[in-house]
């Protein structure tokens, strides 16, 4: 076994065997035994190990386990905490892309300070068969499905070519200690999906299905880099710098063949995917339309298609004391007391029945999932849908303030009223909210 | 009629319809060639930016070294040669044995698809309704961009499957033209002008019975019969301009005529062109594109599909055709046909149809399907929709 992973690495110029590693260490099999073999083969190394708080005392166990192997072993070794749930709130990710996305980012944090060369990753075949499977019902395209690089930058995989089964049997054979129940994975469901349930399936029909995708991995892979080497010179010729973006010329699209695959893959890693549409788009040149993805937006505009990044509205609070009777910022508004109840009706101004209002008011942006009962409605209606129903675009979406009592939103300033706040016969004074322009 | 080898030769982008006469007087002689459907930007605001894998000509005639006529039983061959290298030349000729041809099999790639193709006709039909256009002709494009082809056998199994009225075969230069059409674009006869639109497809069936309530089915359509008509009209407006007064006539409306593969739906217009003003190219000038190919009104139309297709036209939805010493002339229509530049290796198919307010998407995608089918068999490619 030992052996076999010498030659692969050297076969496969990972890296030369003075070269010092840092090694990526949960505590589970894969890793120990990656560790063990890195060992056995004399490489200079350090531990890495990342607790991702996820599993509360096992996830400290994981950790106390690695330390002390490493105190045992003589070997240096970086951890850190993480608040993975918040991080991957924060970023709007899965917890499963927040752990990853941390990790590597504190790889790279760390691989310079520990003077060592390459960060070496516990990655085994089965790893590749489940990602490949994964990024098949995901919609990667072609690159999901050239399967986990061997070496990717800094990165080796040194075990990328052996299976779980033969690890597992290594590692009972040679006594090596590890943490059942360590690895994150444990908690990837769509991963353990796959293993559990579909990949017997797959047996049944292909008793050696691992072996014929991994081959089909390696085919995929150069078919993905020779279409690479192809678009990739291409894309980079498209592209010209726009401020925080991109512009391509449609005709560049247009007068290639096979315009799809460039759109696709100018588009898709931003997260676009109704490529058709965008397609349409360009070719009958609709000047003005806008396509979103999470956090960037694609705007067509005469012979240019133009990819920036979506602003990001700061959501500030703004409150209104009870005695206020102007504000300037962020817009203008005048507020009136009456015990005349009298209305006119005008989009500009907000008549409430002011006994029903708590203040402070508070003035905000609207945030996904904000709802209200429209004037002459007697259900609760999303905002969004608001939005819809008024045609509003989605910068005019963005440009909109509500105006809010006790959490709930009285007045979608310039638009309408909320329901529950209305004058009625019993309504004794009103308070009336003036948008200035 | 054969035409073989060439002792002249024109080629043009501009003017090119006052250049084509120029040659013609100057020449005196028979000439064969084609027109090209972006002829229009010559003389319009028009232009096409979309993409375009065959290099061509606006138009190109040549003047042919040897013409073969054959009429009934009777073969003529007209030559500068003397008569005794002519005899030497029609022996050895008919020394060659035919050689076996290949077997023809080539894929092709279907520029757009499917959903774009329905999506697509919806937003014509809102041009429609907005008023722009009342027919337009939208076309799309199959094409292989690395073929190697053999287009002399691509064309016999074409001709053999389709036994079309206009089917030709035309290699210039880089060009090649293997067509099977059913539409006359524009025949010139002493004065007598004729045009015989065909707008109205439908497939044939196997069954005899089915086959005539097919063909009785599109003998009824008012939807074919409406684009036909729209047609006819916008024929009859291009022809009265080199016509003598009160000579456009509609001699056979909306008739159902049986080809090997599809019915199809013919009128025919006619004029006479009044020689004190016009010559044959005015005539071909002031027709050309041809409006069965373009729909009505004929530049708003354009417009409109320069916008929508894909591929630049060139050659499809063109014209081949001759014109004789006299200035008589034949051209048909460039449908039903398969393109291949041997320079760039690439090999294309376009078939399309009339859309107006009454098309529904689907229907539009299979009545292009059912056009396609005849160069699809005779390319044995399976398209796989």
């Amino acid at each position: 076994m030992i052996k076999k992973i010498k030659e692969y690495i050297k076969s496969n110029n990972l890296f030369d065997p003075n070269t010092k590693l840092l090694v990526a260490v949960s505590g589970g099999m894969d890793s120990m035994f990656l560790l063990h073999i890195l060992m056995k083969l004399d490489y200079e190394l350090e531990i890495i190990h990342c607790n991702f708080c996820l599993r509360g005392s096992e996830s400290d166990g994981d950790e106390e386990f690695v330390k002390e192997y490493a105190f045992n072993n003589n070997i240096k070794i970086h951890t850190k905490s993480f608040d993975t749930l918040e991080f991957a709130k924060e970023e709007k990710i899965s917890t499963q892309m927040a752990a990853r996305d941390l990790r590597y980012l504190y790889f790279e944090e760390i691989r310079p300070i520990s003077n060592c060369d390459h960060i070496a990753i516990a990655h085994n075949s089965d790893d590749d068969v489940e990602t490949f499977f994964i990024n098949l019902t995901r919609g990667t395209g072609l690159k999901g499905l050239s399967g986990i690089r061997k070496k990717n930058k800094k990165i080796v995989r040194p075990i990328l070519s052996i299976a779980r089964s033969e690890i597992s049997e290594y590692v009972n054979l040679n006594n090596i200690s590890y943490r059942e129940d360590s690895s994150n994975r444990k908690s990837d469901y769509i991963r353990n999906n796959f293993r559990n349930n579909i990949f017997p399936l797959l047996s049944d029909i292909n008793p050696s299905f691992k072996k014929t995708i991994l081959n089909q991995i390696k085919i995929l892979d150069e078919v993905y880099q020779m279409h690479s080497i192809v678009i990739d010179k291409d894309l980079k010729k498209m592209k010209s710098k726009f401020e925080n973006g991109f512009r391509i010329k449609f005709s560049d699209i247009l007068l290639k063949n096979f315009p799809m695959v460039y759109i696709y893959e100018l588009f898709h890693p931003y997260g676009f995917k109704d490529f058709d549409s965008i397609y349409l788009a360009i070719k009958v040149q609709e000047s003005g339309k806008v396509f979103v993805s999470n956090n960037f937006k694609l705007l067509i505009d005469r012979e240019y298609i133009y990819l920036s990044k979506k602003l990001i509205v700061k959501n500030d609070n703004y409150k209104i004391e009870q005695n206020a009777r102007e504000i300037y910022k962020p817009i203008k508004l005048k507020f009136f007391v009456s015990s005349e109840v009298d209305f006119i009706k005008n989009s500009h101004q907000a008549f409430l029945d002011i006994k029903k209002i708590t203040f402070p008011l508070i003035l905000r942006k609207w945030q996904k999932g904000d709802s209200f009962y429209p004037l002459g409605m007697r259900n609760k209606k999303k905002l969004s849908d608001f939005f819809i129903d008024e045609k509003l675009s989605i910068y005019d979406k963005d440009n909109v303030w509500l105006l809010c009592s006790n959490n709930d939103i009285i007045w979608v300033i310039g638009y309408r009223i909320d329901d529950r706040y209305k004058i009625t016969n019993n309504t004794k004074k009103m308070y009336i909210a003036n948008l200035l322009n | 009629m054969l035409a073989l080898d060439k002792i002249d030769l024109i080629e043009s982008n501009h003017n090119s319809f006052k250049k084509l006469k120029k040659f013609h007087i100057h020449k005196k002689d028979w000439m064969f060639g084609y027109l090209s459907y972006d002829l229009k930007n010559e003389n319009t605001n028009l232009y096409s930016k979309n993409i375009d894998n065959i290099s061509h000509s606006n138009l190109s005639f040549f003047v042919p070294k040897y013409l073969f006529i054959l009429k009934g039983d009777n073969l003529t061959i007209e030559s500068y040669e003397s008569k005794e290298n002519l005899v030497e030349f029609y022996k050895k000729i008919n020394n060659i044995k035919p050689v076996k041809s290949e077997k023809v099999k080539y894929d092709l790639v279907q520029r757009e698809s499917k959903d774009i193709y329905l999506k697509k006709i919806n937003m014509i039909k809102k041009h429609i309704q907005n008023g722009d256009i009342y027919e337009m002709n939208y076309c799309q494009e199959f094409f292989n961009e690395n073929a190697n082809c053999s287009p002399q056998d691509i064309y016999k199994r074409l001709n053999l499957l389709a036994q079309s009225p206009f089917s030709c075969f035309l290699n210039l230069r880089n060009i090649n033209i293997m067509c099977a059409s059913p539409e006359r674009f524009l025949k010139k006869t002493g004065s007598n002008i004729l045009s015989q639109p065909i707008k109205g497809t439908s497939r044939r069936s196997e069954d005899p019975k089915e086959d005539i309530f097919l063909f009785e089915k599109l003998s009824k359509s008012v939807k074919d019969k409406t684009e036909n008509v729209m047609i006819v009209d916008l024929v009859r407006n291009d022809l009265s301009m080199t016509a003598e007064k009160s000579s456009v006539k509609v001699d056979d409306l909306c008739s159902v005529y049986p080809f090997n593969q599809v019915y199809q739906m013919i009128s025919t217009v006619s004029s006479k062109i009044d020689l004190t003003k016009y010559t044959f190219s005015d005539v071909l000038e002031t027709n050309f594109p041809m409006g069965s190919m373009t729909g009505a009104p004929k530049h708003s139309a354009m417009r409109i599909i320069e916008k929508f297709e894909a591929t630049k036209r060139g050659l499809f939805s063109g014209s081949v055709g001759y014109i004789d010493p006299d200035g008589d002339f034949d051209f048909n229509v460039i449908i039903r046909s398969i393109i291949y530049d041997s320079a760039k290796k690439y090999l294309s198919v376009s078939v399309g149809g009339a859309i107006t307010n009454k098309s529904i998407d689907i229907e539009e995608y299979q009545e292009c399907l059912t056009k396609a089918t005849l160069m699809f068999n005779a390319l044995n490619f399976n398209f796989d929709d």
